[in-house]
């Protein structure tokens, strides 16, 4: 491995590590805003109840949302340096590049699909909310869309990503 | 929270700005005191949010699906930035990205930290946010030009 693939993967460690760090942030501030049983035993109860009454869906795609954009930002930032290496050498650029092929980023980039998956659905569903003020019944259907959508187009793009390696 | 601690000028006194609201119409009741505050940011990430939406998933479909990571090198970015339209994608790309991550960690850092340190990470996302605009502009100019 030569400096600059470890220098990417160490950078990449680092993006990994604050993705969870800030979700442990948003959890724990969730937990104190929401009170002590979020996300424990009184959320498994609410979710046996009828679809109408869990308005709670539409906070937690909220955090979701928040989650997933936040660790976008976090590749984002690594993935501009990591193109930039472009500009100042082919070699040293196709050498990092080559990294994106390997097994372990390969399921980053799954992740990374799912990710991107949900906030943009997301982002459009809150959008669309927004525009035609439809109520909080509609956009809870939605966000079952939304859901579906990213279930479906992840699941469809791992299997066009991790393909190469599982052949 | 207090008011005093928005980035934006001229609302680090705290006092609302009736003078600046306008008269509720009838029926109609009157903004709070933040709306009108926050029209831009809301505005900025809804906008880039949708260009982000065509762009990046493009981005992805192109790199991802369309061909496989492993056999893209710096040869296929040449052949893309020697292309008007993939140059100004990417730089709409990195710009419309930057944009609205950056508005976007800062709401959220307006939830989880507040005094000093929202002060010092706010400034640190500020920085690292438009240095990086600025190193990849440079990077995707000189690949557009060479």
């Amino acid at each position: 491995m030569s400096v600059a693939q470890w220098l990417f993967v160490s950078a990449m460690t680092v993006v990994v590590l604050a993705i969870v760090a800030f979700m442990g942030v948003v959890v724990a501030a969730a937990r104190r805003s929401d009170g002590g049983s979020y996300l424990a035993r009184g959320f498994v109860r609410r979710m046996t109840r009828p679809g109408v009454d869990r308005g709670e869906l539409n906070g937690l795609a909220f955090y979701a949302h928040r989650i997933s954009g936040a660790a976008i930002f976090a590749f984002l930032c690594l993935h501009i340096v990591d193109v930039s290496l472009y500009s100042f050498s082919h070699s040293l650029f196709n050498n990092v590049h080559g990294l994106y092929g390997t097994e372990p980023m390969r399921v980053f980039e799954c992740a990374l699909l799912f990710a991107i998956a949900f906030h943009t659905a997301n982002g459009l569903r809150l959008m669309v909310v927004d525009l035609a003020d439809v109520g909080r019944a509609a956009a809870t259907r939605a966000l079952a869309g939304v859901t579906a959508f990213t279930v479906l187009a992840g699941l469809a793009g791992s299997v066009i990503i991790l393909r190469p390696g599982l052949a | 929270m207090t008011a005093s601690r928005q980035s934006t000028p001229a609302v680090g006194t705290g006092v609302p700005r009736d003078h600046r609201a306008r008269r509720p119409r009838q029926g109609r009741p009157a903004p709070a005191a933040g709306v009108r505050r926050q029209a831009l940011p809301y505005l900025l990430v809804r906008l880039t949010g949708l260009l982000l939406a065509v762009l990046v998933c493009g981005h992805f479909v192109i790199m991802h699906f369309a061909n496989d990571v492993a056999a893209t090198n710096a040869s296929f970015i040449a052949k893309r930035w020697s292309q008007g339209l993939w140059v100004a994608w990417d730089w709409l790309m990195l710009a419309a990205g930057l944009l609205h991550g950056a508005i976007g960690m800062s709401t959220a850092l307006r939830d989880y930290a507040s005094g000093r340190r929202r002060r010092i990470l706010r400034a640190l996302l500020t920085g690292v946010t438009a240095g990086l605009f600025v190193f990849g502009s440079i990077v995707i100019i000189l690949g557009a030009g060479s």
